[in-house]
């Protein structure tokens, strides 16, 4: 009897480690029973939004990745912002109040708003504005990149407390979308608090100070930073853009990597948000829970495959085609990537500037066959690389696709799987540049130059955007003519004009323009995707029921 | 003793040079620019020079490998790329994740283990012993990281019984580091009960493999002990079984299962990874598994050396506990 009982609950227990096993938590649509949905009512608990990386630095000047610049987001305010009221990623005026531009195109004047405090209770004034951009200019980090160029430290005036001019050193269309990223420090606090340093009277620049602190006029304050797990916010309640019933006033942002750890979370109610890095699976699957929303946008994002125009046998015109016509893009478009829209050229196709005049391509196994033998590499054996991330799956699954597409049309394929550090290091020159590469990129910058001269420029050689080594004269000369055009109109006819171009020589598979996910509570209203990144997670514009 | 100790102290320094040379060696030679990630993808070719400068990469490997080492003794060791702070200050800030995690598995492991041995060479094959030996061949055959998820969908998400991550909401004044010590130290029970619950999960995901090891060790070593003359004349002597099992018997067999949880506690740190990673618990394996795939050179020297010495410090203390448990063995005097 003794030893019956203890063989069924042994039965009993591994039944129902099974049972859990199988099981995935609400498959069948219901959820948690045991848990309210949603942990944020409204709104002394904190709103939980789950990010991918770590947080490295919340300095304006340092910051490069989407979890940095979603901090930044919420802790500072900067010139210009996407337009969200109007759900477009156009820059309109945040702190700004107008501007107005020389005939030039070489000085931008910018009047800045009277009625807005840094969290320290200092105004925000135009020597702030100043600060910012010379601090950003002189410790040359993070985004520095997008005006160190085109503008001088020397160049930017103050003539009054509203006023800021900066004076560019040539036209740079980008100029007002590119202030979305420069955010506003309070120069009093960070003077107060300088260290040792390297720039002179301006020691540090703040540096060491705002490695455990903020300094920003935004509608949060830095509460406390777990850098190894988690970032608290508390709102700034003087905030100058007010607030409403219902938004959020505290923010947790904590680290989760394992995506069965971060589905569990969202569907337990211990969280409220997720981010867009999860797989398209992992989606799909919370589609299936009532208490949760899965929102999809058409991003900004560019899935593509650069091909190196210097590398044989692609540096062949006919090559590049006949593998461009080859790839199955249904298969990677339905299978792979779970629907998404298909690329249409270099720039996605919701940026403003998009050309119309590109259609997307089809593929063609006999035209492609046709290609090669046309090509100076046919009756040879032909054979290309293929550099991709070994870690993450649809890019393995790229990697068997084009393996078994290009084998169609007589191209042998060599698989190199690698990490990020290893694509970008291969990067810096044409030799080390694999034949094919699997790139996702995103929008720097509000604007169709960030996908044109940020990628076909020869000046954006050596970096992981732009491993097809494009170098074609009458593009540059066009990219060049685009970005010192004054008026609008010119300027978006040249951009698109050298889309036309650029297409034309194939220097790239553009595959598709990734569909953008996120997930989060049904209680979380007010998400809006502006296709800039990190710019769609500000916690002010969200309200919780 | 006390030589010994010394004796094998100073044997650790030239140890843990090689290791620091041989990894930073290694690291150099890995695939792939670190700085350039590091710099940010859009970053100039001028961005990317500074910060070699800054981070002395633009000197010979040699010179950079002496800076480092004197700058371990000063506090600086390095600068992440990934977190852009001192490594010093990354590590500190996640040993004691880590330890506390290891040294509670450890705990679980030793406390299931040890009496689930002892109990499966007393019932040598009856159901007890072969339901103990399916447990441990399971337990060393299953995956941490799919046991830990397991346990987090059973556990945290069906019966929301524990949370889900992280090492708790209410935290001690810091002190040790380990928030149960410094909960205990500190007299704040509601932070006590919270890093307990906060921590049962990962640490019974991470010490069934090692419970399960030295449950099949303690089992081998007992059943040796069980076929010895001195138990046979204990028996005859009509001495209680309880008592020959858990003092004779047990003290015997345990020298070598002693060695084993030595061996296990090092290698749990490094395989709290895993488990780390599922339980968003802010530790050092998490920490030097994201160094590894960002080629984080500073960090990865840095983790190495602190593993090694861990590695080291156990070895010493393993070896000191024989002499405890074996008046035969003890060290530094004759027997």
């Amino acid at each position: 009897m003794k030893s019956f009982k203890k063989k069924s609950f042994c039965m009993v227990l591994v039944l129902a480690l099974l049972l859990t096993a199988c099981g995935s938590g609400g498959t069948d649509g219901t959820d948690n029973p045991t848990s309210e949905a949603g942990s944020t009512g409204g709104n002394d608990k904190p709103f939980i939004y789950v990010m991918q990386q770590l947080i490295g630095s919340i300095d304006p000047a340092k910051s490069k990745d989407e979890t940095e610049i979603i901090a930044l987001v919420n802790l500072y305010d900067p010139l210009f912002y996407p337009d969200i009221a109007n759900q477009s990623m156009n820059p309109v005026e945040h702190i700004a109040e107008s501007y107005t531009v020389s005939d030039d195109g070489l000085d931008y004047t910018i009047k800045i708003r009277n009625d807005v405090k840094f969290q320290s209770g200092n105004p925000l004034t135009a020597k702030d504005v100043a600060y910012s951009m010379t601090r950003m200019l002189a410790i040359n980090e993070g985004n520095a990149w997008l005006w160190s160029s085109v503008l001088k430290a020397e160049n930017i005036s103050t003539p009054d407390d509203n006023t800021v001019i900066f004076k560019l050193n040539n036209a740079y269309a980008p100029f007002i979308s590119s202030l979305t990223q420069l955010f506003v420090v309070d120069s009093e606090t960070l003077k107060a608090n300088y260290k040792d340093g390297t720039f002179g009277e301006d020691k540090d620049f703040g540096q060491a100070y705002l490695e455990e602190n903020s300094a920003g006029s935004g509608p949060y304050k830095l509460t406390s930073w777990d850098k190894q797990s988690q970032i608290t916010f508390d709102a700034n309640e003087d905030y100058w853009k007010g607030w409403r019933d219902n938004q959020i006033k505290k923010v947790e942002m904590k680290y989760v990597v394992e995506e069965a750890t971060v589905k569990t979370l969202l569907v337990s109610g211990q969280a409220d948000m997720i981010n867009q890095w999860q797989s398209v699976a992992a989606y799909k699957e919370l589609e299936t829970h009532n208490t949760l929303t899965v929102q999809r946008d058409p991003s900004t994002k560019l899935q593509y495959f650069p091909m190196n125009t210097q590398k044989a046998p692609t540096d062949d015109i006919n090559i590049r085609k006949a593998i461009a016509l080859a790839i199955n893009y249904e298969d990677a478009l339905t299978n792979i990537l779970g629907g998404a829209e298909p690329a249409i050229g270099p720039v996605p196709v919701i940026v403003p500037g998009h050309s119309d005049n590109l259609q997307p391509v089809k593929t063609n196994i006999e035209e492609a066959k046709a290609l090669v033998t046309q090509s100076k590499y046919s009756g040879g054996d032909l054979k290309v690389t293929f550099m991709y991330l070994a870690d993450v799956t649809e890019q393995r699954q790229y990697s068997q696709l084009v393996t078994a597409n290009l084998k169609e049309i007589g191209i042998e394929v060599e698989l190199q799987p690698v990490t990020w550090a290893q694509i970008t290091d291969a990067a810096t020159s044409p030799e080390t540049t694999a034949n094919l590469t699997v790139i996702s990129d995103s929008l720097k910058y509000p604007h169709v130059d960030s996908h044109t001269y940020g990628i076909y420029h020869p000046s954006a050689q050596g970096s992981y955007r732009s491993m097809s080594w494009f170098d074609n004269a009458d593009v540059t000369a066009i990219l060049d003519s685009a970005r010192i055009a004054i008026d609008t109109d010119e300027q978006m006819k040249l951009y698109k004009e050298s889309q036309d171009l650029i297409a034309a020589e194939y220097p790239a598979i553009y595959l598709a323009n990734p569909t953008h996910h996120i997930a989060f509570n049904n209680s979380v209203k007010g998400y809006c995707y502006v296709g800039l990144m990190g710019y769609d997670i500000g916690f002010y514009y969200f309200t919780t029921e | 003793m006390q030589k010994y100790i010394l004796k094998r102290l100073l044997w650790m320094i030239p140890t843990l040079v090689g290791l620091s040379l041989l990894i930073f060696l290694l690291s150099r030679l890995m695939p792939g620019d670190s700085v350039r990630l590091a710099a940010g993808t859009d970053a100039t070719a001028e961005q990317i020079a500074a910060l070699e400068e800054k981070m002395g990469l633009n000197q010979p490997l040699y010179v950079q490998y002496f800076k480092y080492m004197f700058g371990l003794f000063r506090g600086d060791w390095g600068y992440s790329l990934r977190t852009q702070h001192n490594v010093f200050t990354d590590i500190r800030d996640t040993f004691a994740a880590t330890f506390e995690l290891s040294l509670c598995s450890m705990i679980l492991a030793v406390l299931i283990g040890v009496p689930l041995g002892v109990l499966a060479a007393v019932k040598n094959n009856k159901f007890a012993d072969h339901f103990i030996r399916i447990f441990s061949l399971s337990g060393i055959a299953l995956p941490r990281f799919w046991l830990a998820i397991l346990f987090q969908l059973m556990f945290s998400y069906v019966l929301a019984l524990f949370p889900v991550i992280g090492r708790g909401d209410i935290i001690p004044r810091t002190i040790t580091g380990l928030r149960i010590v410094d909960s205990l130290i500190t007299f704040n029970f509601p932070a006590l009960v919270d890093s307990i619950k906060h921590i049962i999960l990962p640490a019974i995901s991470l010490s069934i493999a090692s419970a399960a090891q030295i449950m099949r060790l303690t089992r081998t070593s007992m059943m040796e002990q069980l076929n010895k003359e001195y138990i046979t004349a204990a028996f005859s002597y009509g001495l209680p079984q309880n008592l020959i099992t858990n003092k004779y018997m047990l003290k015997n067999a345990f020298i070598s299962v002693l060695t084993t949880i030595g061996m296990q506690f090092g290698s749990l740190i490094g395989n709290a990874f895993l488990v780390e990673t599922v339980f968003g618990w802010p530790g050092m394996a998490q920490y030097s598994i994201s160094g590894l795939l960002y080629k984080d050179y500073n960090a990865i020297i840095g983790v190495t050396l602190v593993i090694g010495i861990l590695f080291a410090l156990i070895n010493l203390a393993v070896d000191l506990a024989y002499g405890l448990l074996d008046p035969q063995i003890r060290l530094g005097k004759e027997a």
